[in-house]
């Protein structure tokens, strides 16, 4: 569903956000390109550090401030780069044409407010509803997210609602203005998992009415498989492989990828050995110079302890950076 | 550990119940209800196996564990370790107890105190239980941190020092200080990111069958369960549905919740051909379980007999018991 001539949606290139903190200068994200079509699922994938969070957080704004700062590149919606923006323009695009799921429903709510209060604010706010036409819209939207007797629960405050419940809610102040992109981080984690598969499967469905363009961001590689189109998996700050999803677990062509995919244990295939990578992640603020996956690699080759490796097309639509395909 | 003969279970949970009391502001106020947590859970464990007990939040399987650790009291029912009874031991009888029954939480970064150095927490036990002093601490921490594929040099670091997955490595030799014949994990690689989940996840096997101790896994990953475990026991709002070894539980699945859960569990590969059972609503509260069968609520294949009573859990395959009315 990712062809290329679907439309762009959101593009980022090179974009580098920065901490500036009394440890040194900390790359969380450090050169992170990547487009994202209308309709489609692209997961970014990757372990904690790897800055996929500070990628999404960065997106929208709300990265840390000020003790990171966005010191380059671009992120461009709709012709405009977001980073060049007034923080006054950037929120008539936030909530609105650009939403996002965060992972814990539990902090993402306010617990003193009712839910229907923190569902009409997105409405009251950029689109005027009001009265009853703005308690009609929350009650379609509680529908869509299937919450059960939507006309009651808008009176409940969160901790009355479940954790499936919750998460809902999140949902449907994420997408109350019907945004064209919406930025999900992990947002099942917290989920048991026949709550996660029920949720994942009311996000498919909700994206194929709307042609919602999602950002799927998560370390689960099985999440990775059961909804998304296409996969960039990042490490140490940077994307080292973007690809169709099927592409990616067939023939993964960056070493951090496989050793990754091999790592994770099936259900259906028992109790056979476990591929473990060696050693742990760098961290942000002592990055090897060369490619930051070369102590851990098992085919790691003397160029790769001093230069970068640019990104090759493999086959077309699947891009990565390794010496290997150089 | 080498007490028990042949065929004798190392622990034996035998109907164990545990009601906590709901409301009243006051300890000594009467309770307005009980939440119950544990409702009559029996199993056994046998030396050098490894069980898990599987299942979704608030189905009381940790509360089973800390019944097991006597971090909490049972309300009724009986655990045996090697055919003593355990619920009633004291003194020095209970630290033996405890001695042979380690755990192994989930958050390395709450199980281990942020201010004793890796080799003093791993000491403790040794200090306190075997009253070893000196050098042969050292020797022993040492041995213990190469055993969990750390450095000797690793026992002069705080926990802040680690990563996740050293931090986990810690808490593991800790654990296996007294040579315990029974450790229980608790969700012990759900913190951990994926490439090192792997790394912890082979420690334990090798472990095991180095030191030959016991597992009980508690988990909600089933690819975790079904890596580690020879045998499953599946539980749903306090009590076990089904149980049977690993391999029969995952190739045929009976109790209609355990295909749910094994349905839900995510693929491997995307495209993949796979049974689709979405349940809908969530779990009931364990404070007023439905009546009849406790999963008749959510079970696509309910019916009338379900909602009126209970049904027990019986032997349908040598060794595998599920707890559903369609087996009738």
């Amino acid at each position: 569903m990712s062809g290329s001539g679907a439309s762009i949606m959101l593009s980022v290139r090179d974009l580098r956000t920065y901490f500036f903190t009394q440890r040194g200068i900390g790359r969380a994200a450090d050169g992170v390109s990547f487009d994202l079509h209308r309709g489609e699922t692209l997961g970014l994938v990757g372990e904690s550090g790897c800055g996929k969070s500070i990628t999404s957080l960065s997106i929208i704004g709300l990265h840390p401030q000020p003790a990171s700062r966005i010191v380059g590149g671009q992120i461009v919606f709709d012709g405009a780069d977001l980073i060049k923006l007034s923080p006054d323009r950037l929120r008539r695009y936030r909530g609105k044409r650009l939403a996002m799921i965060l992972q814990d429903p539990m902090s993402a709510l306010n617990p003193v407010f009712t839910v229907r209060n923190q569902l009409s604010e997105p409405l009251r706010v950029h689109q005027g509803l009001r009265g009853r036409s703005l308690r009609e819209r929350s009650i379609d939207l509680l529908k869509l997210l299937r919450i059960p007797a939507p006309e009651r629960r808008l009176g409940s405050f969160p901790h009355q609602f479940s954790g499936g419940m919750r998460q809902r809610v999140v949902g449907a102040i994420g997408l109350s203005c019907s945004p064209e992109v919406l930025i999900a981080d992990e947002p099942t984690t917290s989920l048991d998992v026949t709550v996660q598969a029920a949720y994942l499967a009311l996000l498919k469905d909700i994206q194929r009415q709307t042609e919602l363009a999602i950002l799927f961001i998560t370390h689960d590689f099985g999440v990775v498989a059961r909804i998304c189109d296409r996969v960039a998996v990042m490490y140490a700050g940077k994307i080292v492989e973007t690809a169709p999803t099927w592409e990616l677990f067939d023939h993964p062509a960056h070493p951090y990828a496989e050793a990754l995919l091999n790592s994770v244990p099936d259900v259906r295939l028992g109790t056979k050995r476990l591929y473990a990578i060696e050693g742990y992640p760098p961290s942000i603020y002592d990055k090897p110079p060369g490619c930051p996956f070369a102590p851990r690699c098992p085919v790691v080759m003397p160029q790769c302890q001093t230069d970068y490796p640019p990104e090759v097309e493999v086959v077309p639509g699947h891009t990565t950076s390794c010496w290997r395909h150089v | 550990m080498s007490g028990t003969s042949n065929g004798a279970p190392l622990l034996r949970v035998a109907e164990v119940r545990k009601y906590f009391p709901l409301g009243g502001t006051f300890p000594w106020s009467r309770a307005k209800g009980y939440v119950r947590a544990v409702d009559g859970v029996s199993f056994d464990i046998q030396p050098h196996e490894t069980l898990s007990l599987v299942g979704e939040s608030g189905c009381g399987k940790t509360t089973t564990a800390k019944l097991i650790t006597r971090l909490e009291e049972v309300t009724g029912g009986e655990i045996f370790f090697e055919g003593q009874e355990v619920q009633h031991v004291q003194g020095r009888a209970l630290r033996r107890y405890w001695s042979s029954v380690q755990a192994v939480f989930q958050d390395p970064w709450s199980s281990l105190n942020p201010r004793m150095r890796a080799g003093d927490i791993i000491a403790e036990p040794l200090l306190v239980n075997q009253h070893l002093r000196g050098q042969a601490v050292q020797q022993r921490v040492a041995e213990l941190l190469l055993a969990v594929g750390l450095e000797p040099a690793a026992a002069g670091n705080f926990p802040h020092e680690f990563s996740g997955g050293m931090r986990q490595r810690v808490a593991i030799a800790r654990a296996l200080a007294l040579r315990p014949a029974l450790i229980i994990l608790d969700e012990p690689v759900s913190a951990l990111d994926v490439s090192i989940r792997a790394q912890i996840m082979n420690l334990f096997k090798d472990l095991q069958e180095q030191f030959g101790m016991a597992y009980l896994l508690i988990a909600h990953n089933l690819a975790t369960v079904r890596y580690l475990s020879h045998r499953v026991a599946v539980m749903y709002l306090g009590s076990i549905v089904e149980s049977a070894p690993s391999e029969a539980l995952f190739t045929h699945p009976l109790h209609p919740y355990t295909r749910a859960l094994i349905s839900a569990a995510l693929p491997i590969r995307p495209g993949e051909e796979r049974e689709e059972i979405l349940l809908s609503g969530e779990v009931p509260s364990p404070t007023n379980p439905p009546a009849g069968c406790r999963f008749h609520s959510r079970c696509p294949l309910a019916f009338a007999r379900c909602s009126e009573e209970a049904p027990e859990l019986r032997e349908l395959a040598p060794g595998h018991l599920a707890a559903c009315h369609v087996y009738e």
